[in-house]
């Protein structure tokens, strides 16, 4: 039921963003990007919504929204975590982290896992390079993770 | 326009491309992304071309040629350009095959090797031999590649009737634009780079996402990453026949592609199939019935020909007249039809009847004109509302179809009024007449009647407001009416009415491939007559060829069941079968040679392509007529039936459709619409009764995926999934009202009935109203029960 009243809310936003923006195919991006700053992602019914609304074919916006990866499909966790894998990360175990987190949380990079609390992402170069492996949780930065470290951050966040 | 293409003239109309002028002169430029009939793309660039006086090597799949262009196709430059092109392609595909210097010599492991579920290379792909890649490479000579994928990583996803291997796809985009044209877009390009592919929004199942499985992308498809699932692994076919789809009465052309003696797939040799002439006829192999079957002890048990036959001359020869019905219909060719008729007149003094009715129409004139479309065509006969579509219509629905999408002027009505907006723009375009036309109208029978029932039109009851009435019936000016065969004998007349005073035409479109034909027949007339006959029990014996009433009701079941005598001729076990007393097993219609009559009179050819699996039904019926008649009449009998098939002209106008008679009609009345092939006799009184206004209303609509009472379709393995997935199209306001959400079962009460069924959310209809797909349309009040 709870989830049926999240459906419905996320529905009537978008109707509430849809409004002002004239039809037609050329709208299809800004709107997207409204969709997206308004509910920090795209979900499915928000592209069956913006399909109806400039009449397209419901996979034609889908396939837009993939295009570009500016556009996230799904939402985002209430932690957002962002592993880099920029050269110097990478090479100073950038990877390792990731595929460890991933294990921890059973998510794969881009999802969110299912009671919502986390999401993983990778991003190519946070600009820190000195301090690699960089990551960044709901946008605060830690430089140097090792795999227990990065475990010992998740586990104090509120 | 004269160009030159490596030195050869070349005329061609202007607008063509560079690549279709050189085909004209037998050039072939290679190319993977362009196809006839379908949007340029310019995508794959295998078709590039050098052009005097333009720099670059331009796509010749969209560049329009210009006069005195001179092109080369074949330089050596560019022959460089492809290959390099086309390895870039390959390193992407499992092309080890097509490069493999033992190629063809592999065969004796061939089996064991297709057990492998994946496919690494053409010895391994459905598509081998039949695949325009491993031609490609052969035109444009490519002999071997430095990088070559092997395996595959993305699943192959199965849908009804074809299998989707992304593995194989080089995102030609043919199936894109394709589909664009026929469902609006069900595929379309997702993601980039490595990613990239073609798939449904959130790559949800094609049959939840309005896909209507007419094969127009596998069609398409160069490669093996479309392929239809049925005999996957069979290879190429040993002939195709041409033949017509045994359907509806679009009477599309199709290619049967035979092997073995069994139908392998369907081809479309131009027509554009709907899912049931593209994939549905494998219910030709489906549990035939190949021996007679007789009543004995209540039980049905297998006799001989001779044994089933004299039994049932014997017994049919107690009844005669009103005592015995034959029932056939439109599905028969004429040469049945015609046998059934001959039969019935000559040896039961009865007739033979059919529920089946067509106008005769043109389909490219008709759409030249301005068209008004009543009833859902795209579910009932698919090809013709593609025509239709493209002429950009008004259309009458409540649901937001594709015509209507699509339609110069929609009219969305409140269900249940369609007879009133029908009468509403008869009432403002003879209000409209200029005098003298009125006076040659006044003069039609029922004018009057017509003309004093026009006053008891409210607008305030009528559901499209006056000013949309007007715009409808500016544009219709001597147009046509569209009906689809579903709709109620109510709509259908006001239809005609309509069309009398708009100085247009009528046109019924026929349910079945040779409703046409029936209609001819005159077996139309004396349905309803037959039908209450047999409800009050008056008839007592029943022959039944080509049709199935006791599956489409139920009360057809008890009546039948009733009867003393039944005789039931069909390809299976019917649901009507299974009472009778006798049960004839026919051919199907690719196993004989005959002919349907298409809407504008033209006799369509039937091809046998399989060995008749029993006798015909023409066989059947004539041997019986002989029999039934004794030893001196036999050839005369012969020479009727003869005769008859030549002749076969129908006369005056059946009872309950007696307006619109056929342009062979002896004679014809004057009306303004004389001079068209229908000749509109009457105007016919209609009940103007307009739909509850404060109920929930339920709109039943007929279904693609079932075609008529279902005998044939439910013989279809994967149509019987997708009809079992059908659901309740309810508008988001009325979800959130009744706080219902997508893909949750409800139970709808409408009188007696009771549906169960998962709801689909959908804008399709509007707020209050909600549609399901059953046998017969109509529009009737409902409840919502929620399962709690
Ligand atoms: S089968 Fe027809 S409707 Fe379905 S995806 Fe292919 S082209 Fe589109
Ligand atoms: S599925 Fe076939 S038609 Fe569609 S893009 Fe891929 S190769 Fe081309
Ligand atoms: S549109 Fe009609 S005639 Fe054509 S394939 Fe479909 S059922 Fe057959
Ligand atoms: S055929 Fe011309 S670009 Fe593909
Ligand atoms: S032909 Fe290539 S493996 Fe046999």
């Amino acid at each position: 039921m709870k989830n049926k009243a999240a459906k419905e809310a996320t529905e009537d936003e978008v109707q509430e963003i849809l409004k002002g923006f004239p039809s037609g195919k050329g709208a299809t991006i800004p709107l997207l990007q409204k969709v997206q700053a308004e509910n920090g992602y795209i979900s499915a019914e928000a592209v069956r919504e913006v399909a109806d609304f400039l009449e397209l074919p419901e996979s034609e916006v889908y396939g837009i929204a993939t295009f570009y990866s500016e556009f996230k499909l799904i939402k985002p966790g209430r932690h957002h975590i962002k592993i880099c894998m920029g050269t110097s990360c990478y090479l100073g175990g950038g990877k390792e982290l990731l595929d460890h987190l991933s294990r921890e949380l059973e998510i794969l990079p881009g999802r969110t896992t299912e009671d919502g609390e986390f999401s993983l992402e990778t991003v190519a170069c946070l600009g820190c390079c000195s301090k690699s492996p960089v990551m960044s949780v709901d946008g605060r930065i830690f430089g140097g993770v090792s795999l227990s470290s990065a475990d010992n951050i998740l586990a104090h966040l509120d | 326009m004269r160009l030159l293409i490596n030195e050869i003239e070349v005329d061609a109309p202007p607008g063509t491309t560079i690549k279709d002028a050189a085909k004209l002169a037998r050039i072939r430029i290679p190319g993977l992304c362009d196809y006839p009939g379908i949007e340029h793309y310019g995508g794959c660039r295998l078709c590039l071309v050098e052009v005097e006086g333009m720099r670059g090597y331009p796509s010749s799949c969209t560049l329009p040629i210009s006069e005195g262009m001179k092109v080369k196709t074949d330089t050596s430059a560019l022959r460089e350009l492809r290959k390099n092109i086309l390895e870039l392609l390959l390193s992407e595909h499992p092309c080890g095959c097509l490069f493999c210097e033992r190629a063809g010599k592999c065969d004796e492991i061939r089996e064991g090797m297709r057990k492998v579920p994946e496919t690494v290379g053409c010895r391994y792909c459905p598509k081998d031999h039949r695949c325009e890649l491993q031609e490609t490479v052969a035109l444009v000579g490519l002999e071997k590649i430095e990088l070559c994928r092997l395996g595959s990583h993305k699943e192959v996803m199965r849908s009804p009737f074809f299998d989707r291997d992304p593995n194989l796809c080089i995102l030609c985009g043919r199936c894109v634009r394709a589909c664009d044209e026929r469902s609006g877009g069900v595929v379309s390009f997702h993601f980039r780079g490595f990613d990239a592919g073609i798939g449904t929004a959130f790559e949800k199942p094609l049959e939840d996402v309005g896909c209507r499985f007419c094969g127009a992308c596998v069609d398409v498809c160069p490669t093996g990453a479309l392929v239809e699932r049925a005999n996957k692994w069979a290879g190429l076919p040993e002939k195709i026949v041409e033949t017509t789809c045994p359907f509806c009465s679009c009477n599309c052309k199709i290619g049967l592609e035979i092997k073995n003696d069994k139908i392998l797939r369907t081809r479309t040799t131009g027509s554009k199939l709907c899912v049931r002439g593209r994939f549905a006829l494998e219910f030709v192999h489906h549990q035939r019935l190949t021996r007679p079957l007789i009543r004995k002890d209540g039980e049905l048990v297998e006799a001989d020909w001779k044994e089933a036959l004299a039994f049932v001359a014997e017994k049919l020869s107690g009844y005669k007249g009103r005592d015995v019905a034959m029932l056939v219909s439109g599905v028969l060719t004429n040469e049945a039809l015609t046998a059934a008729k001959t039969l019935a007149e000559q040896a039961m003094d009865s007739r033979a009847v059919a529920e089946d009715y067509s106008s005769r129409y043109n389909l490219d004139e008709i759409v030249k004109g301005p068209l008004l479309v009543v009833g859902d065509l795209s579910e009932t006969n698919p090809a013709t509302e593609l025509a239709v579509r493209a002429a950009k219509p008004v259309v009458l629905s409540p649901i937001k179809t594709l015509l209507a999408k699509n339609a110069s002027l929609w009219l969305r009505e409140r269900p249940g009024d369609e007879v009133l907006v029908l009468t509403a723009i008869a009432k403002v375009a003879i209000s409209a007449l200029a005098d003298q036309d009125r006076k040659s109208l006044e003069k039609v029978e029922g004018y009057s009647e017509f003309s004093k029932s026009l006053d008891l039109l409210k607008k305030d009851d009528i559901s499209i407001s006056p000013s949309e009435i007007g715009k409808a019936t500016r544009a219709l000016s001597r147009g046509t009416v569209v009906v689809s065969p579903d709709s109620d004998l109510e709509i259908k007349k006001a239809a005609g009415n309509l069309a009398l005073a708009l100085g247009g035409k009528l046109c019924l479109v026929g349910r079945n491939c040779n409703s046409r034909g029936s209609s001819i027949l005159g077996l139309s007339r004396g349905f309803e007559d037959t039908m209450h006959s047999l409800q009050s029990g008056r008839t007592k014996a029943a022959y039944i060829v080509g049709c199935n009433p006791a599956r489409a009701s139920a009360r057809m079941a008890e009546i039948l069941s009733n009867l003393e005598f039944l005789v039931v001729q069909d390809l299976f076990l019917t649901e009507s079968a299974r009472l009778a007393d006798v049960v004839l097993p026919a051919a199907s219609f690719a196993e004989i040679d005959g002919t349907f009559t298409s809407t504008d009179g033209r006799m369509l050819p039937l091809k046998a392509a399989i060995k008749a699996r029993s006798k015909s039904d023409v066989q059947i019926l004539s041997d019986l007529l002989s029999i039934m008649k004794d030893g001196t009449k036999e050839n005369k009998a012969e020479a009727e039936l003869k005769a008859d098939n030549s002749q076969s002209s129908p006369k005056a106008s059946q009872p309950e459709m007696q307006r619109e008679a056929a342009g062979e009609s002896p004679e014809p009345v004057k009306t303004r619409a004389q001079a068209n092939e229908f000749i509109i006799l009457s105007f016919l009184p209609v009940k103007l009764q307009s739909a509850p206004r404060d109920s929930c209303q339920l709109v039943v609509g007929p279904r693609l995926f079932e075609f008529g009472s279902g005998t044939r379709t439910s013989r279809v393995h994967d149509l019987l999934y997708l009809n079992k997935k059908r659901k309740v199209e309810i508008n988001p306001e009325d979800g959130r009202d009744l706080e219902i959400a997508d893909g949750e079962a409800i139970t709808l009460e409408s009188g007696e009935k009771i549906i169960n069924r998962a709801v689909r959310i959908s804008r399709r209809v509007p707020k209050g109203v909600m549609h399901v797909c059953g046998r017969k349309s109509e529009a009737v009040s409902a409840e919502v029960k929620r399962d709690v």
